[in-house]
């Protein structure tokens, strides 16, 4: 008998027991060391410079570059992209950043996804989701929008209006002063700009509501409108909010977000207690020196990757990259990782980087 | 005699008229008395009869009296203080409370439940929600755990769970009835009328179940438990046509409503109330056929057809801006089984063909510049499963005291083609009281149509969850051992262990499949690994038929391969007892007790352990007929809302009152 529950239990003995999270702890050969491959890339005044990780090298990509797998980065001024998402038909993408250590270590912790390069602006954080009830809670935030020598401060103050007993999403209710050198203008409120264009299901082609700051006036466009008229500065459509600039439009408007530093840290509790009313003061307290602040990157719509505003030192006072390292994916295999690090700016200007150099090497890699 | 005809025909007639009069006498017979547990006769593990204490595959048993000492008036109820079960229905509250079983550690399309040996459908986001099954019919429910595809096909990974349906005994007319009130307006009434003649019976089942809402939240429109009314109504027929020839008929329409309610905070506009009305009809018809060949041959032929149908509402409150979905599902099925014994071989061999349909639409009322304009999208396009099964399976008793179950099945999915899973079980009784159980066997389950064709549309919000028509179904091994010891006055001790290695598991991959114009599209991909491994002790004393004591301790450990952590909301320590004592002045007394210990739910998240106690007295009061009150969840155990993951109880403290009465009445 007794051998019996022996054996029987055989199964449990041969298993941990214990209700540990993670990777089980080893005591195994620590992987290979290495510091990984350095390479210089020249970024150009004009145009794209093309690199692929896997030696790394720069490359040329053949024929339309966002049809091609062979590279992985591309850059451009300060922009960084992947290829993947808006950006290329790759399997790319990024992840980060993450702590400089973690390119030492070689190991990424877990992530939940890949960033793939998308569309956007200024606004693009406007909104924080609540994924239990599918919300989204306007975070206040300041917003500056610039069109030639005028300027105006915008603050979203709702997504949602009541129609028919019943929520409506895609409703906004904003309000906006224009400021000058000489004070702040009065400031302008709406309540019922509809972005709902035609639901959720409706096709691409259902125009939604678009505003000029400057004269209030208010304008119906659809995304192909919008891309071809100058008689706006923001439109609004579903969960999205554009800036007509750069790939936005025509107008060369640009725009900024005024609290984007606090984004990281607000969670869905802390935005979930802001009011109109108890955001008053932080609308009414930018003014002309806040919209003047020299560190703003104002641009209009473009392509944002998981390298957008956080490869640059914000604090340094010449251009510099930001002590980070980022997790990249292989736009050709969609499988192979390798971890990056940006180690220099040489000859940058306010236009570019200059010479970047990086530092890359495959995942799970150790720097000693 | 004629008194009792009278008797029973207006029982008959009022039971015709309203499911709460019916009545029923079935087998097994109702009684308060101790019954043999050993002498049980099981089907579920070999589908053969056998002795449940001698039966090749453990299988454990709850009668339909032992559910009703329980409190039980459904499925979940009777089966949820099992030693190695668990069914916490809070669990599943992201897809309304649904009381899912646990075995092994696994759940929902990994557990496979059978009414009559055929498969349940019906499920709410993979769970069969066993509450909406009432004791009205059944017989008893079998439980075997680990896995049984080789037997049963998809879906039989952690383990199996028959609800088996019996027949009348009483020749004449007989019947039975059920009528219990518990607090929160709740009513039960349940039961049958019978006619058992020489070549023919048949049987009339009603149920009846209503209860009030529980809310967690003073002042709150929200509801945690809906209000929820439940009816069933069927019709089981039976006979033999000749010396060699049975058949079998069963009809029945179980009817599902509840009436939830939440309450929804819109940023910047306040709090709007959702009425969540809800509606599941489920219509069966099986058809069996047993004939006997001679010299131990037989032949069983079963013919099943399923619908149902489910529509939930998201009802904004005075307002026209609503959601209904409706699901739809129909399963046909043809089986034969043919069983042949050989001297000490005995022989299994069926085949099985089945066709699934399944669909779901979404219809939404929305403002559409300023105007309503309703819309219906097909969330699931409607989608046909098929498949055809071979399995066989070879008992042979090698010696006396020595058996040897081998078996396997073979299957062929219009899906994903083919899939064969074999299974090897071994029984040796070295002395009359001891018996040595283990097995080790395959088990699978199909991708389910949701997993293959849905789609999920929050386009809106930058996602889509789409089906992926190219999974394969997930596979497991799983091996278990018992020894089981039983004295001849009265004391049981089982002690078992097992283990589950699944791959393939199906989840939603949190990688984006595709993405264009802005939306990310998710879908289903066998990405997951799992372990599961436990161990169980259970025993039981039964003195001189008047007191009998049972205890069992359950351990749990589980492992989540892909994400290196533990399998969410698995208890690792379950502990139950129980005591059932004759009293004085013909006082029936039951005693239960659950310890359920706290479990992982995410990193640096536990939903918290709890204790429940239940209670029940019943008497006789006249002849045939039982008087009998009760608690459940004496120590009014219950979730707290504010905390995150909680799954201890949405229902406090129960209290009932009810009474059961048999014609003919059995002699005292």
């Amino acid at each position: 008998m007794k051998r019996s529950f022996l054996a029987a239990a055989i199964p449990l003995l041969l298993c941990a027991c214990s209700e540990e999270v993670g990777k089980p702890s080893t005591t195994g050969e620590p992987g290979p060391v290495d510091t990984g491959l350095k390479l210089e890339v020249p970024v150009p005044a004009d145009g794209r410079v093309y690199v692929s990780l896997a030696k790394p090298e720069i490359v040329v990509p053949e024929g339309d570059a966002s049809m091609s797998t062979a590279w992985d980065l591309a850059f451009e001024k300060y922009d960084v992209f992947t290829n993947s998402g808006a950006s290329g038909d790759g399997e790319g993408g990024a992840f980060g950043p993450l702590d400089a250590v973690t390119y030492d270590e070689g190991i990424a912790p877990t992530i939940p996804f890949m960033t793939k390069d998308e569309a956007g602006g200024a606004f693009r954080d406007f909104w924080a989701y609540e994924p239990s009830a599918h919300l989204l809670w306007v975070r206040y935030h300041v917003f500056g929008v610039r069109d030639g020598d005028k300027q105006w401060k915008v603050q979203v103050l709702g997504y949602y209006a009541e129609q028919q007993g019943a929520p409506v999403s895609a409703i906004y209710r904003v309000r906006w002063a224009e400021v000058t050198s000489a004070g702040v203008g009065a400031t302008q409120t709406l309540a019922d700009i509809d972005g709902t264009a035609g639901g959720s299901g409706a096709p691409l082609d259902v125009p939604n509501e678009c505003l000029d700051l400057g004269t209030g006036a208010r304008t119906m466009h659809t995304p192909a409108e919008a891309l071809t008229t100058k008689d706006w500065h923001l439109c609004f459509r579903r969960a999205s909010i554009t800036v007509n600039g750069e790939l936005g439009g025509p107008r060369g408007v640009t725009a900024v977000d005024l609290n984007a530093s606090e984004t990281k840290g607000e969670t869905l509790d802390i935005v979930k207690a802001r009011t109109d009313d108890s955001e008053l003061p932080r609308f009414d307290k930018v003014g002309y020196a806040e919209l003047s602040d020299p560190k703003l990157i104002w641009r209009g719509d473009r392509i944002f990757s998981a390298f957008s505003e956080y490869w640059i030192d914000r604090e340094a006072s010449a251009p510099a990259p930001a002590k980070s390292s980022w997790l990249v994916q292989s736009a050709a295999d969609g499988v192979t990782r390798y971890l990056l690090v940006f180690d220099s700016f040489d000859g940058a200007t306010a236009d570019g980087p200059g010479k970047v150099t990086l530092r890359v090497k495959p995942e799970g890699v150790v720097t000693q | 005699m004629r008194m009792r005809r009278s008797t029973s025909a207006v029982l008959f007639f009022g039971a015709s008229l309203l499911p709460l009069a019916a009545a029923r006498a079935e087998e097994p017979a109702s009684s308060g008395k101790d019954k043999d547990k050993g002498a049980e006769v099981v089907v579920t593990g070999t589908r053969t009869p056998e002795q449940s204490q001698r039966a090749t595959v453990r299988v454990d048993v709850v009668t339909r009296d032992e559910a009703e000492r329980r409190g039980a008036t459904n499925v979940a109820e009777a089966i949820a203080g099992q030693p190695g079960v668990q069914i916490n229905p809070s669990a599943y509250g992201d897809i309304g409370n649904p009381s899912a079983i646990q075995i092994q550690g696994l759940d929902r399309q990994r557990v496979l439940i059978l009414e009559d040996g055929e498969r349940v459908i019906g499920d709410v986001g993979g769970a069969i929600d066993l509450s909406r099954m009432p004791l009205s019919d059944v017989a008893r429910v079998e439980v075997v755990a680990g896995p049984m595809s080789s037997l049963y096909g998809t879906s039989a990974i952690g383990g199996v769970v028959n609800v088996v349906t019996g027949q009348p005994l009483h020749p004449g007319f007989s019947g039975r009835a059920r009528l219990e009130g518990r607090n929160r307006r709740g009513v039960i009434a349940q039961g049958n009328a019978a006619w058992r003649g020489e070549r023919l019976w048949a049987t009339l089942d009603g149920n009846f179940f209503r209860t009030d809402g529980v809310s967690l939240v003073e002042d709150a429109v929200d509801l945690a438990m809906p209000s929820r009314l439940q009816g069933m109504l069927g019709v089981r027929v039976g006979g033999n046509l000749n010396e060699r020839t049975r058949i079998q008929g069963r009809v029945r329409w179980i009817h599902d409503a509840s009436e939830g309610r939440t309450s929804q905070i819109v940023p910047g506009l306040g709090t709007y109330r959702i009425d969540l009305p809800q509606r599941t009809d489920r219509f069966t018809v099986h058809l069996v056929e047993l004939v006997d060949l001679g010299r131990g041959r037989s032949l069983r032929l079963a013919l099943g057809q399923q619908w149902a149908f489910d529509t939930t509402q998201k009802d904004r409150y005075e307002s026209p801006i609503d959601e209904t979905r409706e699901r739809t599902a129909t399963l046909s099925s043809l089986e034969t089984t043919a069983t042949f014994a050989d001297g000490r071989r005995t022989w299994v061999v069926g085949m099985r063909t089945e066709v699934e349909k399944l669909s779901q639409s979404l219809t939404r009322a929305e403002l559409v510049s300023g105007s309503v304009q309703t819309s219906t999208i097909e969330e699931l396009v409607p989608v046909t499963l098929g498949s055809v099964a071979g399995y066989a399976q070879l008992g042979w008793k090698l010696f006396d005291s020595l058996t040897l179950l081998a078996g396997g099945r073979a299957e062929m999915h219009l899906r994903y083609g083919g899939v064969a899973v074999p299974r090897l079980a071994l029984s040796y009784q070295p002395t009359s009281s001891v018996t040595v159980r283990a097995s080790v066997g395959r088990g699978f389950r199909a991708p389910a149509a949701k997993e293959i064709g849905f789609a999920f549309d929050h386009g809106a919000l930058g996602y889509r969850v789409l089906g992926n028509p190219d999974l394969r179904p997930e596979t497991s091994w799983g091996t278990s051992g018992d020894v089981s010891y039983r004295s001849k006055n009265g004391f049981q001790v089982r002690g078992s262990v097992f283990a589950n290695w699944i791959d393939g598991l199906i989840d939603i991959d949190i990688r984006p499949a595709a993405s264009q114009g802005g939306i990310d599209d998710y879908t289903y991909r066998n990405i997951g690994r799992a372990r599961t491994f436990g161990a169980q002790i259970d025993g039981s004393y039964t003195l001189a038929g008047v007191l009998r004591a049972e205890a069992g301790y359950s351990y749990l450990w589980t492992r989540d391969d892909e994400h290196e952590r533990p399998l969410e909301g698995r208890p690792p320590h379950t502990v139950v007892s129980a005591l059932r004592a004759d009293l004085p002045w013909r006082l029936e007394l039951v005693a239960r007790y659950r310890m359920v210990t706290d479990a992982f739910l995410d990193e640096g998240l536990r939903t918290p352990g709890f204790q429940t106690i239940d209670a029940r007295i019943a008497r006789p009061i006249f002849r045939g007929a039982r008087a009998y009150a009760g608690v459940l969840n004496a120590l009014g155990v219950q979730k707290d809302p504010s905390r995150l993951g909680d799954q201890r109880p949405v229902q406090g403290r129960t209290l009932y009152v009810g009474l059961t009465a048999d014609f003919p009445a059995e002699e005292p």
